[in-house]
């Protein structure tokens, strides 16, 4: 195979477990549990889940828009579980639950945004926080 | 110093014009080798379909200003970090881009039964369709 054109951007670093990572360029935060090439369904203008193209099962999402639904709620307003260091009295990490809840209050109740919005809970059941220092630039 | 990489692509704010900078940038780059290696193999379907693009839409975001998607159907892609495959012919593949050409985003989509070079839905989802391959 060509060698890779993006080869000598990545010399040296290691590869490691994927967890949600908040994206400053696109607002968004993206977690895939499952190393494989993936097929976006789009389930709103918030959420699109990612599914496998081998065998088509959900295996993580995409939440778009971050930092409208912190300008909407705040982000003390969808803190629902989070970790605080009490000496700093900062918060240290955000539930994905508490995004994903939040993003779906603002559409339609429909079983079709529903089923995919359980899918994107279901994917945050092994890692469900992301770290604030992740979202400085959305949370600034 | 860590740094980006450039790709000249056509420019969607003006389409007769010369081709503008977009931007890979170096923490994607990063953020997909370490964690998705099937992403960072794909970056070569990224680079074609910016480079041979078949359609480009506008308004991508309904609570973002700007920014783009690209869409083209490379030949072949990734499915697994080590199993190289032809590109499905029921998806294209699309690039997302914000207001400032810098990428965020690369998948496959399902692809329009009106339009094969289209994702699904497209007609719903993006602000307009700006731009349509000759070729």
């Amino acid at each position: 195979m060509e060698e890779h054109f993006l080869k000598e951007f990545v010399s040296g670093v290691s590869r490691e477990t994927p967890k949600p990572w908040y994206n400053p360029e696109g607002d968004c935060i993206v977690y895939q549990m499952v190393d494989e090439a993936i097929i976006a369904d789009r389930i709103d203008g918030v959420l699109t889940i990612y599914r496998s193209v081998i065998n088509n099962r959900p295996i993580g999402y995409q939440i778009k828009g971050v930092g409208a639904l912190a300008s909407r709620f705040g982000w003390r307003g969808i803190r629902v579980d989070c970790v605080e260091d009490k000496d700093k009295e900062e918060l240290q990490n955000i539930s994905m639950y508490a995004i994903l809840l939040a993003a779906y209050e603002q559409g339609p109740q429909t079983i079709g945004r529903r089923n995919g919005y359980v899918m994107a809970l279901e994917s945050c059941a092994s890692h469900s926080r992301i770290g604030t220092d992740e979202m400085d630039r959305v949370l600034s | 110093m860590p740094t980006d990489f450039f790709i000249n692509i056509v420019n969607p704010n003006d389409l007769g014009g010369a081709k503008i900078r977009a931007i890979i940038p170096y923490q994607l780059i990063l953020n997909y080798y370490k964690y998705y290696p099937v992403r960072y193999e794909n970056f070569r379907a990224v680079k074609y379909v910016l480079e041979n693009p078949k359609r480009i839409f506008a308004g991508i975001r309904e609570f973002n200003e700007g920014g783009w998607c690209f869409t083209g159907k490379p030949q072949t892609w990734h499915i697994r970090a080590d199993v190289q495959a032809p590109f499905p012919s029921n998806l294209v593949f699309a690039v997302y881009l914000n207001s400032g050409y810098v990428i965020y985003e690369s998948r496959a989509e399902i692809a329009a039964d009106d339009d094969m070079l289209c994702p699904i839905s497209w007609q719903n989802r993006y602000g307009a369709l700006i731009w349509k391959s000759t070729s």
